[in-house]
C-alpha cells in the first residue's frame, strides 16, 4: 500500500493515536459525568457582568459585592458569569437560567437589554434583573411592545446624572476656593448612559458657580482671573472621550493636559481609567511634594476613595450593590413579580427614590462611612490572597481621608448638601441628556 | 493662526531632514539629492502619499471635521505647553525606543520577530511579579544565570566528547545560576525591588525572545506565524496570571514602594536607560566587528559562515538580547509608569514598537527619534481632544485625534521607507548549503 | 457478428463506468493523502497546545481534567444530563463562521506570501456597513439581504485596498499598515455607529430590518453560515482551479519562479488584498445581520466583532491556510471559545486560558517539518546505546 513508507507512517501513527485517545476520552468523560447526581436544591442567584468582568474597581465589582451580601444575608448562593464580549450576554443568560437552583438572574450594564428580554420570555418561571437596563422600552418581534414589561424582568435604573450634577458643584466650588479655572473629565467610550454623566456634571457645575455668585457676590466679583469664575461657561469643564475602558495610557494622556490646564478636580468616568488618572496625580504630588490635593480626582461608581487617600476629594456611587441585594430580597421574600407589575417593570434608585413607600436610594457622594466599608472590601481580598491591596492600614486611610475633607472649607460641603437637598425635594431639576439632540442642546449651552 | 499651523509644521519636517542627515551612517558622501528622492521609487511614493492624502481627506469628511479650527487648537496646544508635552512624550517613548532598539538588531541579524506585544503583556505581569516576591526574582536571576551558563559552557566544550560536554553543562549551569543569583540580590539590596522587577521583567522578554530564534533558527519555524503566537498566547496569559496570581481579576496595584520615581513629574529615569541602549546599539552596530557580523549575517549569511561564524548561535544570541529589551519596556510600564496592572494596559504598543523599527529603517539611533517623535504626536493629539470648548465645535474631535498618530505613521512609512530596505536575509532561515 | 459487436458493445460502456469509478477513488484516496500529514500535525499541536494548558492549571491549583471536560460544553457535549445539547453546538457553529471567514483572509494572503493581518479592521467596516444598509435602507426581503451583503464585502474589500496600494506601489510592509488601519477603523467605526449610524439608542446602529435579516435556524445560528461555506469553497476554486489561483499561489512558493514565468506580481498581489477584504467583510457582516446578537444591531464598543479578526489568523494556521481547513479549523475553535465559558462558570478557570492555548497551538504548528523531527526525535531516542 502507498502509505506505508516511512514519511507515511508517523503521520499515520499520530492519526490513530489520536482517534484512539479521542474515543477513550470521549467515553472516559461520559461514565464521569453521566453518573447521577442528588444535590439538595439550592437558591441561587446568577449575575452575568458586563464585558470587562471584575476588577473595574467599579460597576462589575459592585454588583458582585452586592450578590456577596446577599449571601451572606439571605443565605443564598452566587455563581458569576463574566462576559468577554457582548457575543457571550445570551449564552451566560441562557446557562444561568438553565440551571434549576438559579432562581434570580442579574444582568448587570445596559447592553444586555436585548438579551435579558429574549432570556426572560425563554424561561418565564425564572426571575430576571437588569442593572441599568431598558427592557421596558424596547420591541421584540413576537414577545413585547415598547412600554411593555414582560412579568419576570425588572430594570433597574440610577439617576447619574443627579449623582454627577453633586461631584460637579462639588468640583467647581473647589475651583472657585482654590483659584483655579478648570475641572475635567475623563470619559471611556462615548455612549447614551456617559452622556447622562457628562451633562449631570457640567450642569452641576453650573449651578454651583450660580450658587457662589449669588451667596458670595462681592467674593466672585473680587475672584482672580484664573478662577473658574471667570472661565467663560462653555470652557469651564475640560473633557474627553477616551474611546477605551482599559487602556489607561489613554486615562494619563487624557488627565495629564487636564492639570496641566490646571482643573482643581478630573471626574472619572471610565471605571479603570481612574488609575490613570491617579498615575498624573501622583506624579504631580511627587514633583511638588504634596500629602494631600489638590489637585483631586473624582471616582465612580464603587467608592474609590481608598485607592489614594488624600486625592480623592470624593467618589459619586452608583449602588449596584444595594440594586443585586434588594432585587435578591424581593425575590427571597416572594414579592418580586409584584413589584415589576406594580413599577410597570422599572425601577429607579437614585436621590430620595422610594421603593413601597421605603426610602430606596441608590446615588450618593462617598461619605466617610462607605469609606470603611470598602475598605473591608480591600482587607478581605487582602486575606484572601496574601498579597497588599491596600497603600496602609484602614486606619491611616480613615485618616487620611477625614483629614483631606476637613481642609476644605466647610461652605463647600454644606453648598453641595444643600443641592442634594434640592434634588431630593424636586426643587431643581437635573437635565437627564440620554438623546444625540439632548446632549447637542446642553451642550452647546453648557460646553 | 493657520499660518503658525503651517510654518510648525514645515519646521518639524525639516528638523526631521536634518536629523536624518546628520544619522547619515551610510559611509558615502551626502548626493546632492537625498538617496530616497531617487527615481523610480519616487512613483511609487507619491501614489502611496495620494492615497493616503485621499483616506485622510475620507476620515475628515466623514467625521464632519473639515475645518480650520482644528490647526488652530493644535498650534494652540503645541506652542503654550511643550515642556509638558516632551516630558510626557518621554514617558511613551521609553519602552517604544527599548524595545524597538531591540528589534532593530535582531531584524539586522536577520530574525524578524513580531511577537513584541505578547513580550510586553507578559514582562508587565511577570516583572511585577519579581519586583513584589523575592523568591521569584531571586529564582529567576538564578534560573537564567544557570541557562546561559550552561549554554556558554557547552560553546567552550565543543569540540570535547559528549560526557564532558555534560559535565561543562553541568558545572556552567551551576556557576552560572550562582553568579545569577547573587547579581540579582545586589539588585535588590542595591536598587530596589523595582528594579529588580525590570529585570525580570527584561529576562522574561529574553526567554520569549530564546524560544522564538530557536525556533525560528533550528527548527525552521515560520517567524511571522511564531510571532502572531506569541501575541496571542501572552494576551490570554495576561488575564490569566492576573486572575490566579492575585485573585483579581482585571487590576492588579503595585506598592508605591517599588515604583521607579520619576523626575520633574513625568520624567523617568528608565528614559535615560533607554536612550543608552540606543547610543551603545548604534555604537556596536556600526563600530564593531561584532556589529558588522551581525549586519552580514542579516545580508549576506553566506559571506559571513565562510569567514567562520556560527550564524546560527548569533542570531539566537542577538534575538534574544533584542526580546529582553523588549521585556524591560514591558516591565517598565506597569513599574516605572503606573503602578498598575490593568488588564488590556498597553495593546497595541508592540505593534506600534514595530512601526517604529520600520520607519527608522533599523537605526537604532533613529529609532529613538522616531519613537520619541510618535509619542509626541500621541500626547499631542490627545491634549488637542482636551482642549476647552473644541467639542462643541468639533463633536468628532476626539476619535479623529485619536487616530492621527497612526495616520502619521502610515505617511512617515509611505515617505521615509526603502531608505534602507530590510535586510537581504530578514525572515528566511540560513541553511547551510 | 451481430453478437460479437453487442458484446464489445457492452464491455465498452462497462469500462467506461469502470474508469469513473476508479477515477472518482484515485481522487479521494489523493486527498486523502495529501491531508494526512497536515492532519496529523494540526492534531499534534493541538495536543501540545492542551499539555501546556494543563500544565497551567495544575500549576495553579485547578484540575486540567474536569476543566477540560467543562470546555467541551462548548461543542454541546455533556451540559446536564442531556448527552448532547442543540444549542450549545449551533452556538459553536455560529461563532465559527467569522473565524472560518477571517481565517481566509489570512490563508489567501498566506499563499500569496503576505501577511496581511488586516482582518480586524476590515471586519468593523464590513460589519458597520452592512448595519448602514440594513437598518437604514428600505428593500424588499431577499435583495435587501443581498445588498447588504455585497455591500458589506465592497467596503471590507476597500479597506484592505490602502494596504495593497502602499505595498505594491511604495513597498510599505503589509504588518505595518494593516495594524495602522486596524487602529483607524477601531476609531472610526464608533464615530460612525454613534454619530451617524445610531438607531433609537446611540450606542448602537439601528436595529436591522427583519427584510435584511438572515433567517435564523437555531440559537444565534442563521443560514448566513451557508453563504460562509459557499465562501470557502468559491475560495478553493479560485485558488486551485483558476489561473489567477495558480499565479497567486506560485508568487507565495517562488517568487523567482514567478518573475520568470512572467506572471504579473502586483495584480496577484492585488487579489490576494481583495478576496482577503471581501471575506473580512462578509465576516463582519455575518455579526450583524447574520446573527441576532443584541437585538440584530451592531454596539459602538464594537464587542461583538472584535478579536475576530486575530483569532482568525489561528484558524488558518490550525486549517494550513486552506479555506477548507478553515471551516474544521473555525469548529474546533470556535467550540474551544464558546467553551472557555463554562471552564469558569464550573471551575473558576479564567475563560483567558483558552486564548493562550490557542497561542500554543499556533507557535507550535510554525514549525514547517513539525512530524520529520518528532520521527527523527523517536529514531534518536531508539539509537541511543543500551
Amino acid at each position: 500500500m502507498k502509505f506505508l513508507n516511512s514519511k507515511g507512517i508517523a503521520s499515520t501513527t499520530v492519526i490513530i493515536v489520536a482517534i484512539i485517545v479521542i474515543i477513550a476520552a470521549v467515553a472516559g468523560v461520559y461514565i464521569v459525568v453521566m453518573k447521577p447526581t442528588t444535590a439538595a436544591p439550592a437558591f441561587k442567584i446568577a449575575v452575568v457582568s458586563d464585558i470587562g468582568g471584575r476588577g473595574d474597581l467599579s460597576f462589575n465589582d459592585m454588583a458582585f459585592k452586592g450578590g456577596e451580601e446577599a449571601e451572606r444575608d439571605f443565605n443564598v448562593q452566587m455563581v458569576e458569569l463574566i462576559s468577554q464580549t457582548e457575543s457571550d450576554y445570551l449564552p451566560n443568560l441562557r446557562t444561568a437560567a438553565s440551571d434549576p437552583d438559579v432562581q434570580l438572574i442579574v444582568g448587570v450594564g445596559f447592553l444586555l437589554t436585548q438579551d435579558l428580554v429574549t432570556a426572560a420570555h425563554e424561561f418565564p418561571d425564572k426571575n430576571f434583573m437588569g442593572i441599568d437596563t431598558y427592557t421596558k422600552w424596547i420591541a421584540a418581534e413576537g414577545i413585547k411592545e415598547v412600554g411593555e414589561a414582560l412579568p419576570n424582568l425588572m430594570d433597574i435604573v440610577y439617576e447619574e446624572h443627579k449623582g454627577s450634577a453633586l461631584v460637579g458643584a462639588l468640583g467647581a466650588l473647589l475651583a472657585t476656593h482654590y483659584n483655579k479655572p478648570h475641572i475635567g473629565g475623563v470619559f471611556g467610550i462615548e455612549i447614551p448612559t456617559l452622556w447622562k454623566f457628562e451633562i449631570g456634571y457640567k450642569w452641576g457645575a453650573d449651578w454651583a458657580i450660580s450658587w457662589y455668585e449669588n451667596n458670595y457676590p462681592d467674593n466672585s466679583a473680587a475672584e482672580p482671573a484664573t478662577s473658574i469664575v471667570k472661565t467663560p461657561i462653555k470652557e469651564r469643564v475640560l473633557y474627553t472621550y477616551t474611546g477605551t475602558f482599559s487602556d489607561i495610557t489613554k486615562g494619563y494622556t487624557a488627565a495629564l493636559p487636564m492639570y496641566e490646564e490646571n482643573a482643581v478636580a478630573v471626574y472619572n468616568i471610565a471605571g479603570p481609567l481612574g488609575l490613570g488618572i491617579n498615575s498624573v496625580v501622583r506624579d504631580i504630588a511627587r514633583r511638588d511634594g504634596l500629602e494631600q490635593g489638590p489637585p483631586f480626582w473624582i471616582g465612580v461608581d464603587a467608592n474609590q476613595d481608598w485607592i489614594n487617600p488624600g486625592f480623592v476629594i470624593a467618589s459619586m456611587m452608583k449602588r449596584v450593590d444595594r440594586g443585586v441585594y434588594y432585587t435578591t430580597k424581593w425575590v427571597k421574600d416572594n414579592t418580586f413579580r409584584y413589584l415589576v407589575e406594580n413599577y410597570g417593570g422599572q425601577i429607579t434608585l437614585g436621590i430620595g427614590t422610594e421603593v413601597s413607600g421605603t426610602l430606596t436610594e441608590g446615588i450618593s457622594i462617598s461619605t466617610l462611612a462607605d469609606l470603611s466599608e470598602f475598605v473591608q472590601m480591600g482587607v478581605k481580598a487582602e486575606e484572601l490572597t496574601g498579597e497588599p491591596v491596600l497603600l496602609g492600614s484602614p486606619e491611616w486611610i480613615s485618616t487620611k481621608v477625614s483629614t483631606m475633607r476637613d481642609a476644605q472649607p466647610s461652605w463647600i460641603w454644606n453648598a453641595v448638601a444643600e443641592l442634594e437637598g434640592k434634588i431630593r425635594s424636586g426643587e431643581v431639576l437635573v437635565p437627564l441628556a440620554d438623546t444625540a439632540d439632548t446632549v447637542a442642546y446642553w451642550r452647546n449651552i453648557l460646553g | 493662526m493657520i499660518l503658525e499651523g503651517i510654518t510648525f509644521a514645515l519646521a518639524i519636517f525639516a528638523l526631521g531632514l536634518s536629523l536624518m542627515a546628520l544619522l547619515d551612517t551610510s559611509g558615502t558622501k551626502t548626493p546632492k539629492v537625498p538617496a530616497w528622492l531617487h527615481g523610480e521609487k519616487i512613483r511609487g511614493r507619491i501614489i502611496g502619499i495620494v492615497a493616503i492624502v485621499a483616506f485622510v481627506l475620507y476620515l475628515m469628511w466623514a467625521h464632519d471635521l473639515l475645518r480650520v479650527e482644528l490647526f488652530e487648537y493644535t498650534a494652540r496646544a503645541l506652542t503654550e505647553n511643550w515642556t509638558s508635552l516632551i516630558l510626557a512624550a518621554s514617558l511613551l517613548a521609553t519602552p517604544l525606543t527599548l524595545a524597538a532598539v531591540g528589534e532593530c538588531l535582531s531584524e539586522r541579524a536577520g530574525l524578524f520577530n513580531i511577537g513584541l506585544e505578547g513580550i510586553f503583556f507578559l514582562s508587565v505581569v511577570i516583572g511585577v511579579r519579581g519586583a513584589e516576591n523575592q523568591v521569584v526574582g531571586l529564582g529567576a536571576g538564578a534560573g537564567a544565570g544557570a541557562v546561559i551558563g550552561a549554554l556558554v559552557a557547552l560553546a567552550v566544550a565543543e569540540k570535547l566528547g559528549r560526557f564532558a560536554k555534560l559535565v561543562a553543562a553541568f558545572v556552567g549551569g551551576l556557576a552560572g545560576g550562582l553568579i545569577g543569583y547573587f547579581i540579582m540580590s545586589i539588585v535588590i539590596a542595591g536598587l530596589g525591588g523595582g528594579a529588580a522587577g525590570l529585570l525580570v521583567g527584561a529576562l522574561t522578554g529574553a526567554l520569549i525572545g530564546f524560544i522564538f530564534s530557536v525556533m525560528a533558527v533550528y527548527l525552521r519555524a515560520n517567524q511571522l506565524v511564531l510571532g502572531m503566537g506569541i501575541n496571542i498566547f501572552a494576551t490570554g496569559m495576561l488575564a490569566f496570571l492576573l486572575m490566579t496570581i492575585w485573585g483579581f481579576p482585571g487590576i492588579h496595584s503595585v506598592r508605591p514602594v517599588l515604583h521607579i520615581p520619576k523626575l520633574l513629574g513625568y520624567l523617568t529615569p528608565v528614559f535615560f536607560v533607554a536612550v543608552i541602549v540606543a547610543i551603545v546599539a548604534h555604537i556596536i552596530l556600526h563600530k564593531t566587528l561584532f556589529g558588522l557580523r551581525i549586519r552580514a549575517a542579516g545580508e549576506k549569511p553566506e559571506a559571513v559562515d565562510v569567514a567562520g561564524v556560527r550564524i546560527d548561535r548569533m542570531r539566537v544570541l542577538v534575538c534574544t538580547a533584542g526580546a529582553a529589551l523588549a521585556g524591560l519596556g514591558g516591565a517598565f510600564f506597569s513599574l516605572g509608569w503606573f503602578g498598575e496592572i490593568v488588564k488590556e494596559m498597553a495593546v497595541g504598543m508592540g505593534f506600534i514598537a514595530l512601526a517604529v523599527v520600520v520607519v527608522a529603517g533599523l537605526e537604532p539611533l533613529l529609532a529613538l527619534v522616531v519613537a520619541f517623535v510618535f509619542g509626541f504626536v500621541r500626547v499631542l493629539a490627545d491634549w488637542v481632544a482636551t482642549s476647552a470648548g473644541i467639542s462643541s465645535i468639533l463633536p468628532g474631535a476626539f476619535y479623529l485625534m485619536h487616530m492621527v498618530p497612526f495616520i502619521v505613521t502610515l505617511l512617515v512609512v509611505t515617505i521615509f521607507i526603502g531608505r534602507r530596505p530590510f535586510p537581504k536575509a530578514l525572515g528566511k532561515p540560513y541553511i547551510r548549503e | 457478428m451481430i453478437t460479437c459487436i453487442e458484446r464489445n458493445a457492452n464491455t465498452e460502456i462497462s469500462a467506461g463506468e469502470d474508469e469513473v469509478v476508479v477515477k472518482l477513488f484515485g481522487i479521494i484516496r489523493e486527498h486523502l493523502r495529501t491531508l494526512k500529514r497536515p492532519l496529523a500535525e494540526s492534531l499534534f499541536a493541538l495536543f501540545i497546545g492542551l499539555l501546556i494548558g494543563a500544565t497551567l492549571m495544575l500549576v495553579f491549583g485547578h484540575n486540567p481534567i474536569t476543566g477540560y471536560i467543562s470546555m467541551l460544553k462548548g461543542f454541546g457535549l455533556f451540559i446536564r444530563e442531556v448527552s448532547f445539547n442543540q444549542t450549545e453546538f449551533l452556538e459553536a457553529l455560529a461563532y465559527s463562521v467569522p473565524l472560518t471567514l477571517t481565517a481566509i483572509t489570512f490563508a489567501v494572503g498566506m499563499r500569496a506570501g503576505i501577511f496581511n493581518i488586516g482582518a480586524e479592521g476590515q471586519v468593523y467596516m464590513g460589519a458597520v456597513a452592512a448595519a448602514w444598509i440594513g437598518g437604514h435602507l428600505v428593500l424588499p426581503t431577499g435583495i435587501h439581504v443581498l445588498v447588504a451583503t455585497a455591500f458589506a464585502m465592497l467596503v471590507g474589500a476597500l479597506w484592505a485596498l490602502l494596504p495593497a496600494i502602499l505595498k505594491i506601489f511604495a513597498g510599505v510592509h503589509e504588518v505595518i499598515s494593516s495594524i495602522m488601519l486596524n487602529w483607524i477603523a477601531f476609531f472610526h467605526v464608533p464615530y460612525l455607529i454613534i454619530h451617524h449610524f445610531a438607531g433609537a439608542y446611540a450606542e448602537r446602529t439601528a436595529a436591522v430590518l427583519p427584510t435584511a435579516r438572515y433567517p435564523v435556524i437555531g440559537a444565534s445560528l442563521t443560514a448566513v453560515i451557508f453563504v460562509a461555506i459557499a465562501a470557502c469553497v468559491v475560495v478553493y476554486f479560485l485558488l486551485w482551479r483558476t489561473r489567477a489561483g495558480y499565479e497567486l499561489r506560485l508568487v507565495g512558493d517562488n517568487p523567482d519562479a514567478a518573475r520568470y514565468a512572467g506572471v504579473n506580481i502586483r495584480r496577484a498581489i492585488l487579489i490576494s488584498f481583495i478576496i482577503g477584504g471581501l471575506a473580512a467583510g462578509l465576516a463582519g457582516a455575518s455579526q450583524v445581520i447574520g446573527r441576532p446578537l443584541l437585538g440584530w444591531t451592531l454596539p459602538a464598543t464594537l464587542g461583538t466583532v472584535f478579536g475576530l479578526g486575530f483569532s482568525g489568523i489561528g484558524v488558518a494556521v490550525v486549517g494550513r491556510n486552506h479555506p477548507i481547513g478553515g471551516i474544521f479549523a473555525a469548529l474546533l475553535f470556535a467550540g474551544m471559545l464558546n467553551g472557555a465559558k463554562f471552564m469558569e462558570y464550573d471551575y473558576g478557570i479564567p475563560s483567558d486560558l483558552v486564548v493562550a492555548i490557542q497561542g500554543v497551538i499556533i507557535l507550535a504548528l510554525a514549525v514547517p517539518t513539525l512530524l520529520p523531527m518528532i520521527r527523527k526525535g523517536v529514531k534518536k531516542i531508539g539509537r541511543r546505546p543500551k
